[in-house]
């Protein structure tokens, strides 16, 4: 793995740890032992998104290895 | 004849690092301090390391790095000796180094751009190191907040996937086995929560916690795999059960 693709994971993984911590941390500053709906309903279509992002990925990944498989002489 | 090697602590590369330590140290032991978390403090905490790489990588472009250690000195006299010191202009400017002509130069270079810039660093770090502490003292309780790191985690692993995937870490094949066993994973994660949502009595509030900790095992193990894209990914993420 490069560097940069390691950054890019160190990155995530702050803001993921940043993001949940954000909306605990209002909870109970607001009293409240749970998140409410609305909250939770925020982590789910961050989710969504990201399983769309993924397949987009995915699907990148697979044009570009039927590119390279066509470009391959005979 | 070897060069004078300069102080270790005049080193800019040194004093990064250092701070560097100092801020990993806050967080392992996540510090407690009465500060309030918010989107900012993550970018911070985000852009701090980035910042330091972008330095690093400044310093070794643009300014002298004299050896900190005797023995490094050595070293580089042994390479300059025999001539196998890599650029030219590098070699030229070690050859001067090598004759002790330096020693002011260094103090110039290292010194009076890497003081000011360890102030801004130090200020940076001191931010850091607060959203550090903070992050450090929240562990998600609640079942609702169990959740969210559940999704939240889910999230990071399929971003991750998919940043492994772009630079060709990951293949497509287990790309595509991620995301199904995220799914998976998710689908758990619903079910505890629509369990949890109806749960009438004490048996069905168990019955969502035994889900939520299926799930949440799941994806400890998915995240393991996924971690520093290991070279077994493949043999790792294949196996991982999510039921």
């Amino acid at each position: 793995m490069d560097i940069l693709t390691a950054l890019a994971l160190l990155e995530r993984g702050m803001l993921s740890l940043g993001r949940l911590a954000a909306a605990i941390k209002t909870a109970r500053s607001e009293g409240r032992d749970e998140l409410t709906a609305a909250e939770l309903s925020e982590f789910r279509q961050r989710d969504d998104a990201s399983r769309k992002k993924l397949e987009e990925a995915i699907a990148a990944a697979e044009a570009r290895e039927a590119n390279k498989k066509s470009e391959q002489p005979g | 004849m070897n060069p004078d090697p300069m102080p270790w602590w005049k080193s800019s590369i040194i004093q990064q690092q250092v701070v560097m330590v100092i801020v990993a140290i806050a967080g392992i032991a996540g510090v407690t301090l009465d500060v309030d978390v918010n989107q900012a403090v993550a970018v911070i905490f985000s852009l701090v390391p980035l910042a330091l790489s972008i330095w690093t990588i400044l310093t070794r472009l643009f300014k002298a790095t004299p050896p900190i250690t005797e023995r490094a000195a050595a070293k580089e006299a042994e390479l300059i000796a025999t001539g196998t010191y890599p650029a030219l202009p590098m070699a030229e400017a070690e050859a001067k180094v090598a004759k002790n002509l330096a020693a002011e130069k260094r103090t110039e270079l290292g010194e009076t751009t890497g003081r000011p810039l360890l102030g801004v660093l130090l200020a940076v770090g001191a931010a850091f190191l607060v959203g550090c502490a903070s992050f450090g003292t929240v562990v998600p309780q609640g079942f609702t907040e169990r959740l969210a790191a559940g999704y939240e985690a889910i999230s990071t692993i399929r971003d991750a996937t998919a940043d492994l995937v772009d630079a060709g870490t990951v293949t497509v094949l287990d790309a595509r086995a991620v995301q199904a066993k995220a799914d998976q994973a998710r689908g758990l994660l619903d079910l505890a929560a629509r369990v949890h949502e109806g749960a009438a009595a004490p048996a069905d509030v168990g019955q969502a916690e035994s889900v939520l900790a299926r799930a949440l095992g799941a994806l400890a193990t998915i995240d393991g795999c996924v971690d520093f894209a290991r070279v077994d990914f493949s043999r790792c993420i294949q196996t991982v059960e999510v039921r």
